[in-house]
C-alpha cells in the first residue's frame, strides 16, 4: 500500500478508528493485524516470507538470550550467525541474485552462465531486514533485554514504516507499546498536520520534478547540456522532497497511533562536511550502518588506510543496499571517497594556519557550497538507470557525446 | 512555551481548513467557463459540463470528429468551427472533437449527447481515412473520459467491439467515490489546463525550461513532418466490415438517421503532396469509395474532401492550418446554412 | 510618496474628488494608491497576521492553501516514492 493513494487514506482512517476505539490491551493485537492488511496489500504471497523471518528471528533471540543465561557465549554467537544470515541471505537471493550470478557471467566471460531468476523482490525488504539484524545483534549484545512476542509482532509489522522506514529501533520503540500517548486535539492537529505537509511536498515539489530529471533517466535522448544540469538540480530536490515527504507521513502516522518514531533527516542541504552530511541525511539507514558495520569493522580505531578502506567499504555496501545496481556501489563510493577526504582534510589542512584563519561566515558558506555541490553530483549517478547511463550523462553535462 | 502552545486551539485550523475548502466547492458550482472547443485534455465531469452547457434556446450544432476538426497547433479563433460561429452568430457551433477522435467515439459521443437532452439542430462530422487503421491508437477505444461520462449509452455490443478501459479495483473505486462528492477533485484536471494550458503543472513546467534550454526546439525539428515519419499510418486494406471504423462508421451514419438529425459528414482533407508515396495508390481510393458508398439518408451528406486542401495548407499529414480550415468553412457553409434554415 | 501617516488626519482640500477617493482619503489619510494600500496593510492587515490569537485561523489558511496546490498541482499519472523502491 503507497501513501499517496486513497486506498491508503481509507486503510489508515480505518485502521486510526480501529486502533483508537480498542481497549488499551486489544491495541497490539490491532496494531499487528493493520501490518498485516497493509503488507499483504501490495503481494500477499509475501507475507509468508516476512513472518517467517520474523519468526525465526524471534526464535534466535530468545535462544541467544537463553543460551546467554547459561553462558554458552559460542553457541549464542553461532545463533547469531545463523540468524542474521538467515536475514542477509533472503535479502541476497531476492535482491542480489541477478546482479551476482550477472557478474559471474560477465567476469568469466561466460564460461559460468546460470539462467538468472526473475524474482519479485518483496516489498521493504531492504527495511525489515535491516530491523531484524539489529534486533538479534542487540540481544545478543544485552542490549535488548525485555521482549515478547507481542512487542516483537508489534515492532515487526509496524505499518507506518513498515515500507520504507525510518529504520526502528527495538529499544525505542517497544517501551511506547506500553506506555502510548493520550491523543488530545493538539496531538491529533499536528500529527494529521505532519502528513499532509509530507503528502504536499511529495506532489507539489517532489513529483513536478520528475519530468525534468528525464535527462538522467532515459540514456540517449537528444537534450542539451543545460538539460543535464537542470535535471541534476531537479532530481537534487526531488528526492530530497520525495524521501522527507515519505517519512514525514510514516512519522504522523505512528504519531497519529501514539508512537514516537525517530526523525530520519535533518537539514542534510545544509551540512557544511560529508560527515555531517550523513549524520543529517537518511539518519536511520547511516546510523544502522555505522552501529552494525562500520563499528564491527574496528570503526575509527584503526589506522588511517585501514579507517579510510572502511569508510569507502561501508558506503558501497550503503550504495548496495540502495538497490542491485553497479550504480548505486559507484555512488556509494563516491561519498566512500568524499569520507576519507574529508577525514583527511581535517586531520591535516582543516588545523593549519591559512584555513583557521578564514572568515568563519566565508568559510561555512564555502563549506556548505562545496558540501552540496558534492552531494548533487553523487545524485547523477544515483538517479540514472545504469553506470553506462550515469557517464553518459555526466558527458552530457559537460557537452559531451549526448548533448546537442 | 509549551503551556501556551497547548493552550492554543491550532486544532480550529483544520474547521478553518474545512471551510474555506466547502466555499470553494461552492464557488466552482458556479464556475462555468465556455470555451468554443473541449480543452486538450478534459475529464469525464468536464464533457458533462460542456455538453450539458449547450444551449436550449437556439439552433445546435455538433462538431464531432477529430484533432483536424478540433483544430490541432491553431488558436481556438481560426478553428473551422470557431469561424463558422462568427458567421452564423444564431446557432452554437458546439465543437466536440478531441485529439483521439474516431468514428466510434463520434458515434458514442452523439449518442451521449442525444442522451442528455441537447437539442441538436445538425452535426458537422469529421471521418479520417487513417483511424480506420487497426493500428492507431483511437480505432477502438474510447477517449477515456467519453468511456467514463456515456457509460449509461454504451450497448452490450460496444463493449464487446471496442476495447474497454474500465479503471477495476479499490483505489479507482475510491477515487470515483472522492470525485462524486468534492466538485474541486473532480475539475482538478480542467482546472490544470485552464491555468497551466496542460493537464499538469509539471509538463508546463518542462516545456518552460526546454524553450529556454532549446531542447524544445531541437525536438521540434526532430519531429518536424515528414513523409517517412507517416509509414504506416495509413492502411491500404480493403475497409470492410470487419473494420470497427467501418462498423461505427455505418452505426453513426444509421444512428443520425434515426434521430432525424441533418448531417454532414466529410472525409478529412489529407496532405498528398507530403504522403503522395504512400497514399497515391488505387488502393487507397478504392478505400475512398467504399466509405462514400456507405449508404445513408437523405438527411446526412457525405462529402469527400480528401483532396480539398493543396500542401501549403497542412501542418503534417492531416491537420489544415488556418488556411486550410477556412477551405473547410468554404466547403461547409452551403450546407450548414440549409441545415440552420 | 505622499505624506502618510500613522494616525490618519483627513484634509478636506479633495472633498471635491469622487465618494470612492473621498472615502480612501478619509480611511487611510492620503490619496496615494501607494500609500493607501500600503498604509491599510500596515494597519489592518498586518496586526492579524501578527496576533498570535489568531494563529489557527492563519493555520487554517495555510493547510487549505497546502491541500489546494497538492491536488491542483499533483501530477496527472500516478506517481511512487522512490525510497519504496529499495
Amino acid at each position: 500500500m503507497i501513501f499517496n493513494t486513497w486506498v491508503f487514506a481509507a486503510f489508515a482512517l480505518a485502521s486510526l478508528l480501529a486502533y483508537w476505539s480498542s481497549p488499551a490491551r486489544f491495541r497490539p493485537a490491532v496494531l499487528v493485524l493493520c501490518g498485516i492488511v497493509f503488507y499483504a496489500f501490495a503481494y500477499p504471497p509475501y507475507l509468508i516470507l516476512i513472518a517467517g523471518l520474523a519468526t525465526v528471528t524471534y526464535a534466535c533471540a530468545r535462544a541467544i538470550v537463553s543460551l546467554r543465561k547459561r553462558h554458552a557465549i559460542s553457541t549464542a554467537r553461532w545463533l547469531l550467525t545463523a540468524g542474521v544470515s538467515a536475514s542477509v541471505g533472503v535479502l541476497f537471493i531476492y535482491k542480489y541474485t541477478p546482479l551476482f550470478l550477472g557478474s559471474v557471467e560477465e567476469i568469466s566471460r561466460g564460461k559460468i552462465a546460470v539462467a538468472i531468476p526473475h524474482l519479485l523482490i518483496p516489498l521493504a525488504i531492504s527495511f525489515f531486514t535491516f530491523e531484524f539484524v539489529h534486533f538479534l545483534v542487540d540481544v545478543y549484545l544485552g542490549k535488548i533485554v525485555d521482549f515478547d512476542v507481542r512487542k516483537f509482532a508489534t515492532f515487526a509489522m509496524f505499518y507506518p514504516t513498515l515500507v520504507a522506514g525510518p529504520i526502528k529501533r527495538y529499544q525505542n520503540f517497544a517501551p511506547q507499546i506500553d506506555h502510548m500517548w493520550r491523543p488530545t486535539p493538539l496531538f491529533v492537529a499536528a500529527n494529521v498536520y505532519r502528513v499532509i505537509l509530507g503528502l504536499a511536498k511529495k506532489s507539489i515539489i517532489a513529483d513536478s520534478m520528475t519530468p525534468l530529471t528525464q535527462p538522467l533517466l532515459t540514456p540517449g535522448a537528444p537534450y542539451h547540456t543545460g538539460d543535464y544540469w537542470i535535471a541534476m538540480f531537479a532530481y537534487t530536490a526531488k528526492i530530497y522532497f520525495d524521501f522527507t515527504g515519505y517519512s514525514d507521513i510514516a512519522i504522523g502516522m505512528a504519531g497519529l497511533l501514539g508512537f514516537q518514531i525517530l526523525e530520519n533527516f535533518d537539514r542534510p542541504y545544509w551540512s557544511p562536511n560529508i560527515s555531517l552530511f550523513w549524520r543529517r541525511w537518511h539518519i536511520s539507514l547511516s546510523s544502522w550502518i555505522r552501529d552494525y558495520i562500520f563499528i564491527p569493522l574496528g570503526g575509527s580505531r584503526h589506522n588511517k588506510v585501514v579507517t579510510m578502506i572502511n569508510l569507502a567499504f561501508v558506503m558501497a555496501v550503503a550504495g548496495l543496499w540502495h538497490g542491485a545496481q553497479w550504480h548505486f556501489v559507484v555512488w556509494g563510493l563516491w561519498h566512500g571517497l568524499g569520507l576519507a577526504v574529508h577525514r583527511v582534510w581535517s586531520l591535516t589542512v582543516a588545523k593549519t594556519k591559512f584555513v583557521l584563519n578564514f572568515q568563519p561566515g566565508l568559510a561555512a558558506s564555502v563549506s556548505i557550497a562545496t558540501t552540496f555541490a558534492f552531494v548533487m553530483f553523487g545524485w547523477v549517478l544515483f538517479a540514472s538507470p545504469t553506470l553506462a547511463a550515469a557517464m553518459g550523462a555526466v558527458a552530457g553535462m559537460f557537452g559531451g557525446l549526448q548533448s546537442k | 512555551m509549551t503551556t501556551n502552545i497547548a493552550r492554543a486551539r491550532w486544532w480550529l485550523a483544520y474547521p478553518v481548513a474545512l471551510a474555506l475548502l466547502l466555499i470553494l466547492d461552492a464557488a466552482l458550482g458556479f464556475w462555468r467557463p465556455l470555451p468554443s472547443r473541449l480543452p486538450e485534455q478534459f475529464s469525464p465531469a468536464y464533457l458533462n459540463l460542456y455538453v450539458g452547457d449547450a444551449p436550449r434556446n437556439k439552433p445546435v450544432i455538433a462538431f464531432l470528429g477529430d484533432s483536424v476538426l478540433w483544430g490541432y497547433k491553431i488558436p481556438e479563433a481560426d478553428s473551422a468551427a470557431n469561424v463558422l460561429q462568427r458567421r452564423f452568430p444564431a446557432s452554437r457551433m458546439l465543437n466536440m472533437s478531441y485529439e483521439g477522435g474516431s468514428t466510434p467515439n463520434s458515434a458514442v459521443l452523439l449518442r451521449y449527447a442525444l442522451h442528455a437532452g441537447v437539442p441538436l439542430a445538425g452535426a458537422v462530422i469529421n471521418v479520417n481515412i487513417k483511424e480506420f487503421n487497426h493500428a492507431d491508437s483511437a480505432y477502438r477505444t474510447l477517449h477515456p473520459s467519453l468511456e467514463r461520462t456515456a457509460e449509461a449509452v454504451l450497448t452490450p455490443g460496444d463493449r464487446r467491439v471496442l476495447k474497454m478501459h474500465p479503471a477495476v479495483g479499490l483505489n479507482p473505486a475510491l477515487n470515483r467515490f472522492v470525485e462524486r462528492y468534492w466538485r474541486f477533485y473532480r475539475l482538478r484536471a480542467d482546472l490544470c489546463e485552464m491555468i497551466f494550458g496542460t493537464d499538469d503543472m509539471a509538463g508546463a513546467l518542462v516545456r518552460s525550461v526546454q524553450n529556454i534550454t532549446g531542447t524544445a526546439a531541437a525536438q521540434e525539428l526532430a519531429h518536424r513532418p515528414t513523409s517517412d515519419k507517416f509509414l504506416g499510418t495509413y492502411d491500404l486494406a480493403p475497409i470492410d466490415d470487419t473494420n470497427v471504423g467501418m462498423q461505427y462508421y455505418r452505426i453513426l451514419l444509421r444512428e443520425l438517421c434515426a434521430a432525424k438529425i441533418p448531417a454532414i459528414v466529410f472525409l478529412t482533407p489529407t496532405n498528398h503532396g507530403l504522403l503522395h508515396d504512400y497514399i497515391d495508390v488505387p488502393e487507397y481510393d478504392a478505400n475512398l469509395h467504399a466509405l462514400m458508398a456507405v449508404p445513408h439518408c437523405p438527411r446526412v451528406t457525405v462529402l469527400n474532401l480528401d483532396r480539398a486542401a493543396p500542401s501549403a495548407t497542412f501542418i503534417d499529414n492531416d491537420h489544415l492550418n488556418a488556411a486550410g480550415q477556412r477551405i473547410l468553412v468554404a466547403r461547409l457553409s452551403p450546407y450548414l446554412r440549409k441545415m440552420i434554415r | 510618496m505622499k505624506s502618510q501617516s500613522t494616525d490618519p488626519a483627513p484634509t478636506l482640500e479633495h472633498s471635491a474628488e469622487s465618494w470612492a477617493d473621498a472615502k480612501t482619503l478619509i480611511t487611510t489619510g492620503t490619496d496615494d494608491p501607494v500609500a493607501a494600500s500600503w498604509y491599510l496593510t500596515k494597519s489592518r492587515v498586518w496586526p492579524f497576521i501578527a496576533d498570535a490569537r489568531f494563529g489557527p485561523i492563519k493555520l487554517g489558511v495555510v493547510l487549505f492553501v497546502i491541500i489546494v496546490l497538492s491536488i491542483l498541482l499533483s501530477p496527472s499519472t500516478e506517481s511512487h516514492f522512490i525510497y519504496t523502491d529499495f
